[in-house]
């Protein structure tokens, strides 16, 4: 997958574009489809003992369960649109995300990165790397590499075509 | 933030203590992240630039800094606003609390 350029728009800054093959789109539809992985229980308001603030975290989990709720909503809608992936050529796809769908894809991008992560029990990542993993810890640091890798390329759009 | 210096330092006392400008005394909230082996370096600084709207230089300094010392200190606000920033930066999957300014 690359980033190729911006589209023009008439008004405000032009939506990105991006290229990629048969096989990463079918790697981006897998890992979105994990979407979400963190519980909202998993958030922390604080590391301290103040009572005004532990009184918060209620909150901060209502708040956190509420909003993947809005982006799965989000992801639906936008994986459903029809010709999101478009055919281009033999073995190349184009899709184009707007500046507010590149935030909330790089939130699902990175819950689904964090939540493998804490699932497997919150290892140090490189040593994992060179040791020998469970099937569940294999599939676990797949899709937190593929987010990863995802989330490397939609950064690197937002800084333009030469730096991506 | 600055302080004035008076000529012989008087012992700290709480009359001192409240005569701090209210706004802030009220900016008693330090909003921290930490660090953590999984968020890309370059996702935490795209975080603190869009959540802050700070330059690219001052994210990557506070990312630098969680990264290499555990923790950044990324703002010192009012409850609310300190809540608000924790709120946003977990939204986006990093680790950040809020803590009373001792």
């Amino acid at each position: 997958m690359k980033f190729i350029g911006s589209q023009k728009s008439g008004d405000g800054p032009g939506a990105l574009v991006f290229q990629l093959s048969k096989q990463e789109v079918e790697w981006l539809l897998g890992v979105l489809k994990l979407y979400p992985q963190l519980d909202s229980n998993c958030h922390r308001i604080t590391r301290g003992a103040a009572d005004e603030i532990q009184a918060e975290q209620q909150w901060l989990e209502d708040a956190m369960t509420q909003r993947r709720g809005e982006h799965r909503r989000k992801l639906e809608k936008f994986l459903s649109t029809p010709g999101r992936f478009r055919h281009e050529a033999p073995d190349q796809f184009r899709f184009a995300l707007t500046g507010e769908q590149m935030e909330w894809l790089l939130q699902i991008l990175n819950d689904v990165r964090v939540g493998c992560w804490v699932k497997i029990g919150r290892p140090e990542l490189e040593p994992l790397r060179k040791t020998k993993l469970t099937a569940e810890e294999a599939r676990a640091l797949s899709a937190l590499e593929l987010s990863g890798f995802f989330q490397m390329i939609l950064l690197g759009a937002c800084d333009g075509p030469e730096a991506a | 933030m600055s302080q004035t210096t008076a000529p012989t330092a008087p012992p700290k006392t709480e009359k001192m203590e409240k005569t701090e400008p209210r706004e802030l005394r009220d900016r008693g909230y330090l909003v921290i992240c930490w660090n953590d082996p999984v968020n890309l370096m370059v996702y935490v600084t795209h975080v603190f630039q869009t959540v802050f709207g700070w330059p690219r230089e001052q994210a990557e300094r506070h990312m630098m800094q969680v990264h290499q010392a555990g923790k950044s200190v990324l703002a010192r606000e009012t409850f609310e606003k300190a809540e608000h920033y924790a709120h946003q930066l977990q939204g986006y999957g990093l680790h950040a609390t809020m803590e009373r300014d001792e």
